[in-house]
């Protein structure tokens, strides 16, 4: 059964290329990927586990280590771009898969895949990937054409993101203190910033880990009632132990 | 992997229904919920795994607006009568709006179809295997999607024309 020609080829209509155009051409917002990766990263703050996911990952026994030589493959892919943007020189990344996977255990999986059927099932057998040419994928082509041309992030968002790394650092490393000073920084210096959200998340761990659970509490309340939604509500929960 | 995907989430996440204002947070859902699983995802299969991730992702924030519009909304059939002027024909984000309007109004089961193949360029081989459906439904439905695209579309074209020229 060969695969009839897209629309786009021959549109009957100017009307129908714009549309289908404006559909191709859908990327993400600027502020969309270090959002993506602050939200990964900034999961990996308030459990800290890196270090004991590389332990845990050591004592695996041998018969685990062809699974665990996979998964290092398969988190490089994860892990490294997330761990490289926030600051860590690529070839000191001690991450692992685990690390990552243990990196967000606090976020439950969206209500719609818990309750959907698990897409392993049909990604195990599935032919998709055997019949996805890399780097002639007509989808990847659309996506990449438009990726090179994409310009890189603005630098203040690059800024804003050193900024919020410095605060998550410190956070990360059992000085709440000083990530409260690197985050009153961030406010002083991008009083309008894109990352706000992600700033305030830090900041509610910040100050349930200095001892400020009160202040903690109530920030994570006015956050939830703002953001009831937001990917991070449970981060926020949890940090201030609601 | 988020370089790699994160424009083809967006797209597929707004293609398929999301609305813009929460693209954002599915974006991020989307990979979160597969840094979770990365233990059951194949290394060559991360694409399809977000895909899929990423459709129900959107079934779920059309569920949402679909409820949130029986409260506050309006009838899209209203909102694609918007006249078109001819100079916005080819302004993006006008484009967008009215892609979103012909979309919304196609059968979920054949808008899926057309995205994945109109707009990612999926083969129907590959469909079929993300959808789990037999290869022959993704035929019957892509041509019954494209059908109905196009009839939406010249519909509002002919509208638009008639509206302009009177």
């Amino acid at each position: 059964m060969s695969d009839p020609t897209r629309l786009l080829s021959s549109p009957e209509s100017e009307l129908e290329r714009a549309l289908l155009d404006a559909g191709r051409s859908y990327t993400a917002s600027s502020s969309m990927r270090s959002k993506t990766l602050l939200a990964l990263g900034l999961s990996a703050v308030a459990t800290s586990t890196a270090p004991a996911a590389v332990a845990a990952s050591s004592s695996l026994t041998k018969a685990a280590f062809s699974k665990v030589a996979v998964a290092v493959v398969v988190i490089g892919a994860v892990a490294a771009p997330v761990w490289r943007y926030l600051g860590h020189p690529a070839s000191s990344a001690p991450v692992t898969k685990a690390a990552v996977v243990a990196a967000v255990p606090a976020l439950p999986p969206p209500a719609v895949v818990e309750s959907a059927p698990a897409p392993v099932a049909a990604l195990e057998p599935a032919p998709i990937a055997a019949a996805e040419p890399q780097p002639s994928t007509p989808a990847r082509t659309a996506g990449s054409t438009r990726a090179a041309a994409k310009p890189a992030a603005a630098p203040s968002l690059s800024a804003e993101l050193a900024a919020l790394d410095a605060a998550r650092s410190s956070l990360s490393h059992g000085d709440p203190a000083a990530a409260l000073s690197a985050l009153d920084g961030y406010n002083r210096d991008f009083p309008r910033g894109r990352l706000k959200t992600e700033a305030e998340v830090l900041r509610i761990g910040a100050l349930a880990k200095s001892g400020q659970g009160e202040a903690a509490r109530k920030r994570a309340e006015a956050f939830l009632r703002v953001h009831p939604d937001s990917v991070l509500a449970s981060r926020v929960r949890s940090y201030a132990g609601l | 992997m988020v370089d790699r995907y994160l424009d083809f989430v967006a797209r597929v996440l707004r293609n398929a229904g999301t609305p813009e204002a929460e693209v954002d947070d599915d974006v991020q859902r989307t990979f979160i919920a597969v840094a979770n699983r990365l233990d059951d995802v194949r290394p060559d299969a991360e694409k399809s795994f977000l895909l899929q991730t990423a459709l129900r992702m959107a079934a779920h924030a059309r569920r949402t607006l679909a409820r949130r519009r029986e409260v506050h909304d309006s009838d899209a059939q209203l909102r694609i009568q918007t006249p078109l002027q001819p100079e916005q024909m080819l302004d993006q984000k006008r484009a967008r709006e009215l892609l979103d309007e012909v979309l919304e109004q196609m059968a979920i089961e054949l808008r899926t179809v057309f995205v994945l193949y109109e707009l990612e360029e999926l083969s129907m081989t590959e469909i079929a295997a993300t959808l789990r459906i037999p290869q022959g439904t993704v035929a019957s439905r892509l041509r019954r999607a494209r059908a109905d695209f196009r009839d939406r579309v010249r519909a509002l074209s002919g509208s638009t024309h008639a509206e302009v020229g009177s």
